[in-house]
């Protein structure tokens, strides 16, 4: 679990170097955790909580939006992928649920956001610039980002079926 | 059972104490201290990432740049070939000119005496169009003199002369006035300053044929600058049938906003 939360918090730190240098802003973050639940059976309700804090310390935004966000992005998502599409092959539908997660994390975060607001915790945000404009932006960056999780997972099953004993 | 039993019950009671406890404990200010370790931490580290990542873009940035001066070298290259073949035509003309001139008994072009000079600075509030020169003690400057870069192409003319340096008035300076003549059509008009940001051709009569592209010389009829030096190209024509001159925008013909070098027309 160490190995776990140093390795997000590297990712974390590329994410928003690379923001920094590049004005790049896909969450690596929370593509890290979907892989993490999709791939990994260990414990993905403190790998969400460690991610939604996380991204809450580094975000200028009060402590809790984010760590509400992530849980509920990931268990929704891994509740739909266990109910509608555990028995079929998921690779290609891995994609859709991303981006569904993409989305969902967005208006999860920003109803979170008009919460805050409303408990008067100043968590001011441009909802309109978020929706319109770096949604898009993030749903495309979500889908090239995460091929490679994909690519790679495909790859260690194809080698792990060739490994296996006749 | 009932759920409130259940194991996900109480995990679930156990996440949302802890999200209402970081939440209360934020807005209070209690995680000030452990938000600043993980500031310290993130903060370097991304700053460490930012900056790799910059370098490796001013890396491949400069790669392209490279890449691109290649190309521009390849086409100066063959820019150059042009000129020099341009340049022994023009040759042959002018020793052609000079032959007939002498038969004519026509007074020959005096060459221009250059002096060199280096640009020291520009004037830094932007309220002129000035810039101070840097010129050899000896030389002989004359107020009024023209200033061009090295090809030949019109800068300003010097303005006032001190101890250690000279002020140029560029060109674009509205208060400057130059006569000019188009190379082509052989029309003639004014050229003066706009504010800094291009030049205007007037006073040219409707039936002189101007046309964008077209490139304009001093003249020399006011006497301050010499003839034959360019000054610019038209841009555009601004000019309608009932006015009682044409006008042009006219593009200097000097990269004006990066001088380093230039010359004192001491003719």
């Amino acid at each position: 679990m160490i190995i776990f939360i140093l390795a997000a918090l590297v990712l974390l730190m590329i994410q928003g170097g690379l923001s920094q240098a590049f004005g790049l802003t896909g969450n690596t973050v929370l593509l890290f955790g979907l892989s993490a639940i999709f791939y990994s059976k260990k414990n993905p309700l403190t790998i969400s909580l460690v991610l939604g804090l996380m991204m809450d310390l580094a975000s200028g935004l009060p402590d809790g939006i984010f760590l509400v966000a992530a849980p509920v992005t990931i268990f929704s998502l891994k509740s739909a992928l266990n109910r509608f599409f555990s028995k079929r092959d998921q690779r290609y539908i891995e994609f859709l649920l991303v981006l569904a997660s993409v989305l969902t994390f967005y208006l999860i975060s920003i109803s979170m956001i008009g919460l805050f607001n409303l408990l008067n915790l100043s968590a001011y945000v441009n909802w309109k610039r978020l929706i319109f404009d770096k949604l898009w932006l993030d749903l495309v960056l979500s889908a090239i980002f995460y091929y490679p999780v994909v690519w790679y997972h495909n790859r260690t099953l194809k080698l792990s079926r060739h490994a296996r004993p006749v | 059972m009932r759920f409130i039993y259940t194991k996900t019950f109480r995990r679930l009671f156990v996440v949302l104490v802890l999200v209402a406890f970081i939440i209360v404990s934020d807005a209070k200010g209690y995680l000030s201290k452990a938000k600043g370790i993980f500031f310290e931490v993130y903060g370097a580290g991304t700053s460490f990432i930012s900056n790799s990542a910059a370098k490796t873009k001013n890396f491949f940035a400069t790669f392209l740049l490279i890449k691109g001066l290649s190309h521009e070298n390849d086409l100066l290259k063959q820019k150059v070939d042009e000129l020099a073949f341009e340049n022994a035509r023009l040759k042959a003309a002018k020793q052609e000119n000079q032959t007939l001139r002498r038969a004519l008994n026509f007074a020959e072009e005096t060459e221009l005496g250059l002096i060199p000079a280096v640009v020291k600075f520009l004037d830094p509030t932007g309220f002129t169009q000035t810039l101070m020169l840097d010129v050899a003690t000896d030389a002989e400057l004359k107020l009024n003199a023209a200033v061009v870069s090295q090809p030949g192409l019109l800068v300003g003319k010097i303005t006032n002369i001190y101890d250690n340096a000279v002020e140029v008035t560029l060109i674009t300076d509205p208060s400057i006035k130059i006569n000019g003549i188009v190379v082509d059509s052989g029309a003639s008009g004014l050229v003066t300053g706009e504010h800094g940001l291009s030049l205007r051709f007037d006073l040219i009569t409707h039936n002189e044929v101007i046309k964008p592209g077209d490139k304009i010389l001093t003249s020399g009829l006011a006497g301050d600058f010499p003839k034959g030096i360019l000054i610019g190209e038209i841009s555009s024509l601004s000019s309608s049938p009932s006015e009682l001159f044409q006008k042009a925008f006219v593009q200097p013909a000097a990269d004006l906003r990066n001088l380093k070098f230039l010359f004192i027309v001491a003719q």
